[in-house]
């Protein structure tokens, strides 16, 4: 059986890649420039990485009650 | 084995599509397209690899990790530099000439056929040009017929071919209505794509023409009626217009009208103009990359772009602006212009100017007297202004961040406050001058 890790590991790349494909769409359509909208990037991959840390089997990282 | 991913013939497809769409229909303005939608190719992708995860998954079988292989970041990364580009170029307008076009025309020979025809009217006429590709050079007569010469160029691989399309293409003046339809049915040959006619018409000076095509130039000279031209892609001169000129086209690389007494209104994509000794009004609405030029024009001058609003009463003098210059002199306000990013230079002006721009310098030279009622700002750029000696004026110029100089002298006071500062005066009962910048100098001079 598949680890939520492991799918979390595997979905990183397609949703950060949809994150910044609706950015650019942003950009070009409505008035919020990608310069204006990038730190959208580090919160998904902050959240992509906590989420991926929150399922990681063994003992829990530091901090994880 | 790992399953090989969907995206590489999926990005196959696209491709073969997009070049296709642009071999068979060059009027459609697929660059723009591109460089407006490029984003969705990547959510595409992005859902398209999710779905491929999610299905792997539901299926227990080995997960990559990171879920993109290192050819496809670099592909990725590729697309948004590429898709960013072609946004930044199409956004200043730069467009980029049709490749599809000679593909085709590589293949086979060319063979020639000339043919003329011509008709007698009588009255006024309205005559419509439905020429597909080829260039239209028309003149007007004192005689009361039309005549038309066509040369007509067919591409095939054999003579058989070629005469077969020329059979299907007759050259016809036909009747219809109140109108006289001038056709080279170009699209009733089978290979529509491979056929140009170069048509030199001679006509009665009253006519009033409509030029309908996808491809060449209009050339139209000494007509008394108006003149409504609209094509995919053309060169468009007139000359000598007694009526009033009407202009729309999807490309261009030029639209010059010289001497027309009615208005002039121009419509579509392209890339210079040149108006010169026009009676009416001139009215631009569009997207036009190049060098415009605007001379003598006895009527108001609407300009309207993605970037640029320009209204001026007259134009007595001469506008000249491109991408990234406007200048203009000796013009008759009330003057407004709303643009991007320009340097302006203004020489003689009256009225009233405002003035706004997000970057670049402004330099301003009201020159006669009373001086003109001035507002313009700049977000980023130096502002220099001009003053006649004896003008009489209430001025307030202001920068948040930059120097304020001072070379008029009294009764204009400087002051620094912050990082900027400001010039103030007044002298006598004069209209008020108001200059702002948010970034750079300002600066008053005595003329």
């Amino acid at each position: 059986m598949i680890s939520g890790n492991e799918l979390i590991r595997a979905v990183r790349g397609p949703i950060i890649l949809i994150t910044i494909g609706t950015l650019f769409a942003l950009d070009h359509m409505t008035p919020y420039g990608f310069q204006q909208t990038w730190p959208v990037i580090l919160i998904v991959v902050g959240l992509l990485t906590l989420a991926g840390r929150a399922t990681r089997s063994g003992p829990p990282a530091g901090g994880v009650a | 084995m790992r399953r090989r991913s969907l995206t590489g013939p999926l990005i196959l497809i696209l491709l073969g599509v997009l070049f296709l769409t642009r071999n068979l229909w060059q009027e459609i303005p697929l660059f723009q397209w591109i460089s407006m939608y490029w984003p969705f190719i990547l959510i595409a992708w992005g859902v398209l690899r999710l779905i491929e995860v999610l299905i792997e998954a539901s299926q227990s079988k080995p997960l990559p990790s990171g879920g993109l292989s290192g050819g496809e970041v670099a592909l990725i990364i590729l697309l948004c530099v590429v898709g960013s580009g072609m946004h930044a170029a199409d956004r200043h307008g730069v467009h980029f000439p049709p490749f599809g076009n000679t593909s085709l025309e590589m293949f086979g020979e060319q063979y020639d056929y000339r043919t003329s025809a011509e008709k007698p009217v009588k009255g006024k006429v309205h005559v419509v040009f439905e020429n597909l590709r080829g260039n239209v050079r028309i003149s007007g007569s004192d005689e009361p017929v039309i005549k038309v010469d066509e040369h007509k160029m067919v591409r095939a691989f054999n003579k058989p071919d070629a005469d077969q399309a020329d059979g299907q293409t007759p050259l016809e003046i036909v009747l219809d209505g109140d109108r006289i339809v001038v056709r080279t049915n170009q699209e009733k040959a089978s290979h529509a794509r491979r056929i140009s006619s170069d048509l030199e018409v001679t006509l009665p000076r009253i006519a009033a023409i409509e030029g309908r095509g996808s491809y060449g130039d209009y050339d139209v000279n000494d007509v008394a009626g108006s003149v409504d031209i609209s094509s995919g892609n053309a060169g468009v001169r007139l000359t000598n217009i007694g009526g009033s000129a009407k202009v729309d086209l999807q490309r261009s690389d030029m639209v010059r009208a010289v001497d027309v007494k009615g208005n002039v209104d121009i419509e579509g994509r392209g890339s210079d103009i040149e108006l010169e000794n026009i009676a009416g009004q001139v009215t631009v609405n569009g997207s036009f990359s190049g060098t415009l030029q605007f001379k003598n024009l006895a009527k108001p001058l609407h300009l309207e772009s993605r970037n640029t609003d320009l209204r001026v009463e007259k134009v007595p003098g001469t506008i000249t602006m491109d991408l990234g210059d406007f200048t203009g002199t000796n013009l008759i306000g009330p003057v407004r212009l709303v643009t991007r990013s320009k340097d302006i230079h203004l020489e003689d002006f009256t009225q009233s100017l405002e003035l706004e721009t997000e970057r670049g310098d402004i330099d301003l030279k009201p020159g006669k007297l009373p001086v003109p009622k001035i507002d313009a700002r700049s977000r980023s750029g130096n502002i220099d202004i001009e003053l006649p000696e004896s003008a009489k004026f209430e001025l307030k110029a202001t920068t948040t961040r930059g120097e304020a100089h001072n070379e008029y002298g009294a009764p204009i006071q400087t002051a620094t406050e912050g990082q900027g500062g400001t010039l103030k005066g007044k002298t006598g009962d004069g209209p008020v001058i108001t200059i702002t910048t948010d970034r750079g100098a300002v600066t008053v001079k005595k003329s």
